[in-house]
C-alpha cells in the first residue's frame, strides 16, 4: 500500500496473464515463435540475403555473374522446401512461395539461353549478361524476402507491416548503388591529381620567349563559382521571396497569373535561357569593348593593347541563372508560408498587428526553412546550370569579379574536355579533379544549408524541448 | 445599461449560406457576456464578427451594425478595430517565441518599442494569473509551458494592449479543469477593467464567470439577459431546456435542418 497525500490508495496488482514478455524484434512480437511450423521460412529468407548480396556483386562485377544460377537455384528450392513443408504440417498452399520459384526457374532459364556477352545499345556494342543476372536477382530476392518476413512476423500487424520493408528499400539500395558508381568514380580518379597548387592557382596562359607557358589550377573557377552562387541568390532572393509572399498572402487574380508564371518558368529549359543569354551577349557585341554597356553585358580585361571583351561577365550570366532559380524560391517560400498554422495567423492579427509587421515576425521568420531549402537549390543550381554557362564563360584567366569574364568550376568540368584547344589540352588529366571539386562544394553546401534549417525551424517555429 | 458595443441586425453568410439570421446585442461595458449554445448556433462566428476576423475566411459577408463606443466597427480600419477589440483563441495560439517576446507582441506591434515594457510585462501576466508561474523564466520559449499555461500567456498577450473588449473563443476548450479553474480566476481579475464576450460550451462556466448571458440557437438569439436571472428564471423553454443540460426542444428550421446541430 502506498501513501498518498495521507490518504492510502490499493495499489492495482500487476496483470499476471502479462507475465509473459512479449518478446521483440523491430517492435514486432515474434509470434512466429507460437507457430513453429512457419519457422521454415528463415530457409528462403537467408537465400535472399545471399541472392541480395550476389545481386548486388554483380552490378559492380561481372565475375559475379558467375554465382547467379546457382544462387537462384538455391533460392528456388528454397521457396520450394519450405513451401511443402508447410504443406505438409498444415495443409496450407502457399502459392505466392510457388509463384516465386516458379519465376527462380524462369530466370534460371533465361540465363542459361543468354550468351555470356551479348549485343546492347551501349557505345561497346556489347553487354555482359550479369546487367541482366543483377537486377533479376534483385528483384527475387526483394519479392522472396518480403514474403518470408510476412509468412515469419504476418501474424501480428506490425509484423506485415514489417514485410513491406524490403520493398521499399530496395529501389533505395538500387539508387544508393547508382550514386555510388557515379560518385565513386569521380572521387576514385579525381582524389589522385588533387593537391593544394590546383586549388590556389588560377589557370593562365603567358607567352614566354620560346612559345607559351602555362599555370594550372582552379583557383578562379572555385572564386568564380561563389561568386556566381552569391550574385545569383542576391538577384533572385527579393522578387522570389516577393513573388511567394504574393501568391500566399494576397490571393487573387495577380497572384493566380504569378502562380502560372512561376510554373511555366520552372518549366521551360534552361537551354532557352542559355539561349537568351546568349543573344543578349551576342548583340552587345556590336558594341564597343571599352564602353559601360559592353562591360556590363560581356566582361572585359585589359592588356597592353586596351580594353578587351570577354564573352559574357558575371553578371549577366548570374542575371539569367537569377530568371532560373526564382520560381524555385517563389515556389517554396509560398509553400513555408501557407504551412503557417491558422491559429498562429489569427493570433498576430487579433492583436492588431499590420499585415507587415505579422510578415516580418511571424510569418517569414516560419517560412526561413523553407526559404533556405530553396536557396540551397538555387545555389546549387547556379553553380551547375551549364546550359546557360557554356556559351558565357572563359577560362577565367582575366580574374573574378562582377564584370569579369565568367567562369565557374562548372565550366571547368565542360572545358576540361569540349574547352578552348590550350585549355583542354592542359587541363584534360583534371576533369575529374574539378567534378570532385564541385562535387565537395555541393556538399559543404548542403551541409551548411542542413544545419541551418535544423537551426531555424527550432528557433522559428518552436520545438518541443525548453531551450 | 452603459454599452460598449452594440449589435443590430447583425447578418453573416458563408459563401451566401447565411450562419447569423439578424442579431441584436449588447455589449456591456466593464462586464463580461457569455454566449452560450450547442456547436453550430453561430456563437462563434458572432464573436468573429465583434473584431471582423470572419474577413480573413474567404466568402464570408456581413451586414447590419456593430458599433464600438457609437462609432460604426464596419467601416473603420480592421486593424484599429483589432487594436481595440483583443481575441484569445480556443486553442491556444502562442507564437514560437520567448514568453516575454509573446506578450510584448502586441505592444511592439502598435509602435511602441521600447516604453515601460517591463512594467506592461508583469502588469498583464499578473492579470493573466501566471506571474508568479512564469517571473524566472521570461526569456524561455511559450511552447514550453503547458497548455493552461500557453492560453494564459495568449490572455497577457491580449490585456498588455489594453483593449477596450476582450473576446475568448470557448478559451477553455481544451484545457483540464484546474486549468479551467486557473483561466476562469483570470477572466474574473479582469472584470471591471476589461469588457469580455465570452463564447463557452459550459454553462456552469458561464454561470460562474459572466454578468449578461446570451442563448444563441440556429443563428438567433433565443434570450438574453442577466445571467443569475436567466439561470433562476429563464424565459423561454429552449433556454431551461439547455441550461439544464437537456436537449433543445425547438421546431425544426425553415431549412429542414435538424433542431439540433450535433
Amino acid at each position: 500500500m502506498t501513501a498518498i497525500n495521507g490518504t492510502s490508495v490499493p495499489r492495482i496488482p500487476p496483470d499476471e496473464s502479462a507475465a509473459d514478455p512479449q518478446r521483440l524484434l523491430f517492435g514486432v512480437s515474434l509470434e512466429a515463435v507460437r507457430r513453429p511450423e512457419r519457422l521454415v521460412f528463415a530457409l528462403p529468407l537467408a537465400g535472399a540475403a545471399v541472392g541480395a548480396a550476389v545481386g548486388g556483386a554483380a552490378l559492380f562485377s561481372n565475375a559475379a555473374d558467375a554465382f547467379a544460377v546457382p544462387v537462384l537455384g538455391l533460392l528456388g528450392m528454397s521457396l520450394l522446401v519450405a513451401a511443402a513443408y508447410l504443406r505438409t504440417r498444415n495443409d496450407t498452399l502457399d502459392r505466392a512461395a510457388l509463384i516465386l520459384a516458379g519465376l527462380c526457374l524462369a530466370a534460371i532459364a533465361l540465363l542459361l539461353v543468354l550468351p555470356e556477352w551479348m549485343y546492347g545499345g551501349n557505345v561497346n556494342g556489347i553487354v555482359h549478361r550479369s546487367v541482366v543476372s543483377g537486377p533479376l536477382l534483385l528483384v527475387l530476392s526483394t519479392a522472396t524476402a518480403a514474403h518470408a518476413i510476412r509468412m515469419l512476423l504476418g501474424a501480428s500487424p506490425s509484423g506485415q507491416d514489417l514485410a513491406l520493408y524490403p520493398v521499399f528499400a530496395l529501389p533505395i539500395v538500387l539508387a544508393l548503388i547508382a550514386y555510388g558508381i557515379v560518385l565513386g568514380r569521380v572521387i576514385v580518379s579525381g582524389v589522385g591529381s588533387l593537391s593544394l597548387d590546383l586549388l590556389t592557382t588560377a589557370w593562365r596562359q603567358d607567352q614566354g620567349v620560346t612559345g607559351f607557358t602555362y599555370q594550372l589550377g582552379f583557383f578562379n573557377n572555385i572564386m568564380g563559382t561563389f561568386l556566381l552562387i552569391a550574385m545569383t541568390l542576391l538577384l533572385a532572393i527579393f522578387p522570389g521571396v516577393g513573388a511567394g509572399v504574393f501568391m500566399s498572402e494576397y490571393p487573387g487574380r495577380v497572384a493566380r497569373v504569378i502562380n502560372f508564371c512561376t510554373t511555366m518558368l520552372r518549366a521551360i529549359s534552361m537551354f532557352i535561357i542559355g539561349a537568351a543569354a546568349l543573344g543578349l551577349v551576342h548583340a552587345a557585341g556590336s558594341l564597343d569593348p571599352g564602353s559601360f554597356l559592353s562591360q556590363l553585358i560581356r566582361g572585359s580585361y585589359a592588356d597592353a593593347t586596351g580594353i578587351r571583351p570577354e564573352k559574357g561577365s558575371f553578371l549577366t550570366a548570374s542575371l539569367f541563372l537569377a530568371l532560373l532559380v526564382m520560381p524555385v524560391i517563389a515556389r517554396l517560400t509560398e509553400e513555408g508560408l501557407r504551412s503557417v498554422p491558422r491559429e498562429i495567423r489569427e493570433g498576430t492579427v487579433a492583436l492588431g498587428a499590420t499585415d507587415g509587421y505579422g510578415l516580418r515576425r511571424i510569418l517569414l521568420p516560419w517560412a526561413a526553412p523553407n526559404i533556405l531549402t530553396a536557396l540551397l537549390i538555387a545555389g546549387a543550381e547556379a553553380a551547375g546550370s551549364l546550359a546557360i554557362l557554356m556559351f558565357l564563360a572563359g577560362p577565367g584567366q582575366n580574374g573574378v569579379g562582377p564584370l569579369n569574364g565568367v567562369t565557374s568550376l562548372d565550366y571547368a568540368v565542360f572545358a576540361t574536355r569540349y574547352g578552348p584547344r590550350t585549355y583542354f589540352d592542359t587541363m584534360r588529366q583534371y576533369q575529374s579533379t574539378a567534378a570532385l571539386l564541385l562535387l565537395l562544394l555541393t556538399l559543404g553546401l548542403t551541409a551548411l544549408a542542413m544545419v541551418l534549417q535544423r537551426r531555424f525551424a527550432k528557433r522559428y517555429r518552436g520545438s518541443m524541448i525548453a531551450n | 445599461m452603459n454599452n460598449v458595443m452594440d449589435m443590430s441586425s447583425l447578418r453573416v453568410a458563408y459563401s451566401g449560406r447565411e450562419v447569423l439570421h439578424g442579431v441584436d446585442m449588447p455589449i456591456a461595458k466593464g462586464r463580461v457576456t457569455a454566449m452560450v449554445g450547442p456547436s453550430g448556433c453561430g456563437k462563434t462566428t458572432l464573436l468573429r464578427s465583434l473584431n471582423r476576423l470572419t474577413e480573413l475566411t474567404h466568402g464570408c459577408t456581413v451586414a447590419g451594425s456593430i458599433t464600438l463606443d457609437g462609432e460604426d466597427c464596419i467601416s473603420m480600419d480592421p486593424v484599429l478595430l483589432r487594436r481595440r477589440v483583443g481575441m484569445v483563441f480556443q486553442k491556444p495560439n502562442p507564437f514560437p517565441m520567448s514568453i516575454r517576446e509573446n506578450v510584448l507582441y502586441g505592444v511592439k506591434a502598435q509602435g511602441n518599442h521600447r516604453d515601460h515594457h517591463d512594467e506592461m510585462l508583469e502588469a498583464a501576466l499578473t492579470k493573466a494569473v501566471l506571474w508568479d508561474e512564469v517571473k524566472d523564466r521570461l526569456d524561455h520559449s511559450a511552447l514550453a509551458l503547458s497548455g493552461g499555461q500557453q492560453q494564459r500567456v495568449c490572455i497577457a498577450r491580449t490585456l498588455a494592449v489594453s483593449p477596450e473588449v476582450v473576446l475568448m473563443d470557448e478559451p477553455a476548450g481544451s484545457l483540464d479543469p484546474r486549468s479551467t479553474a486557473k483561466l476562469e480566476e483570470s477572466i474574473l481579475a479582469m472584470q471591471g477593467d476589461y469588457t469580455v464576450v465570452i463564447v463557452t460550451h459550459d454553462v456552469s462556466q458561464a454561470h460562474r464567470v459572466s454578468d449578461f448571458m446570451a442563448f444563441l440557437y440556429d443563428g438567433r438569439i433565443v434570450e438574453f439577459g442577466d445571467t443569475a436571472a436567466m439561470f433562476a428564471n429563464p424565459r423561454e423553454d429552449a433556454t431551461r431546456d439547455y441550461l439544464a443540460g437537456g436537449l433543445v426542444t425547438l421546431p425544426p428550421t425553415a431549412s429542414g435542418e435538424p433542431a439540433l446541430a450535433n
